[in-house]
């Protein structure tokens, strides 16, 4: 399989059908390198519905749209997705826009370490692990929120009963 | 005036102001010195796009390798040997400890909190 430089590739849909939609994925190179999903012009209603679709479909492919590389809904409606969403084509990144051209040696050498390590990322039970991560955060923010309280009841006393100099 | 000149991206008015100077620029562009200037300039960018690629896919291997050792092992430690529970608890009862000995000295008649509570209702509500 050849090496793909990871720049932005369109996933062109031909319909919202589920399962043409299943084979579009499953053929495309999301994940593997940055892509986006252009919705613009379509309702609401047709976009909430193909959303809970491509959810699906992904997690089917076990394909997490934001790791290694993410796969972007455009849309003038915001959306609710696990899908990082944009409101238009120039609101992308401009990190993974670059002018492609043939890849010299050096390149080829840092690509094939580069898919390697994409491959490494996929592996990964990414769903679970980024359950875990914001389940911990939730603690870490009541953490946060404590120390912040204790501070200034430590302030409070450090003012109220000053220590003694030596 | 030469052609080189002409697409140069002065105005009007300033390539007007050069009326008269066409022969010392025209020797100038066929000299060895300009042609020797323009062919670095190229090389230099040459250079340079060559190696944006390259510095754009080492960033992306840093990246994806900060990716994999946050995700496959940074978690995972984080998840079964968190720490932050205990933390939580450990503050909880210094607080209480705190928010106790603050009350009692706070509650005094005379103590600070107490007098300016008074000035501050006494010089609203009177």
């Amino acid at each position: 399989m050849s090496i793909k430089i990871p720049v932005f590739e369109e996933i062109v849909l031909k319909d919202f059908n589920e399962n043409s939609l299943r084979t579009l994925i499953g053929e495309s190179r999301v994940g593997k390198v940055p892509c986006y999903i252009n919705l613009i012009g379509h309702s609401k209603a047709e976009l909430e519905g193909f959303i809970i679709t491509l959810e699906l479909i992904l997690l089917e492919y076990n394909i997490h749209p934001e790791f290694p590389y993410p796969l972007y809904v455009i849309s003038l409606i915001p959306l609710k997705s696990i899908c990082p969403w944009v409101r238009t084509l120039k609101d992308l990144p401009d990190h993974y826009f670059k002018r492609v051209k043939r890849p010299n040696n050096k390149e080829l050498q840092i690509l094939n370490k580069l898919s390697l390590k994409v491959d490494k990322v996929k592996n990964l039970e990414l769903y679970k692990i980024i359950n875990e991560l914001n389940t911990s955060a939730l603690s870490q923010k009541e953490l946060f929120l404590k120390t912040k309280e204790l501070y200034f009841l430590e302030f409070l006393n450090s003012k109220l009963f000053p220590k003694p100099k030596k | 005036m030469s052609k080189k000149l002409g697409s140069t991206t002065l105005d009007k008015k300033n390539i007007k102001g050069l009326n008269g100077f066409e022969d010392v620029f025209e020797d100038y562009v066929e000299s060895e010195e300009y042609k020797a200037v323009e062919r670095k300039e190229k090389e230099s960018k040459k250079t340079a796009e060559q190696y944006e690629m390259q510095t754009f896919l080492e960033q992306e291997n840093a990246r994806l390798t900060a990716l994999e050792v946050f995700l496959s092992k940074k978690v995972t430690i984080n998840t079964n040997f968190s720490q932050t529970d205990k933390l939580i608890l450990k503050q909880l009862e210094r607080m209480e400890e705190l928010q106790e000995k603050l009350s009692i000295e706070l509650k005094k008649n005379d103590s600070h909190f107490q007098k300016n509570l008074a000035h501050f209702f006494n010089s609203h509500f009177s």
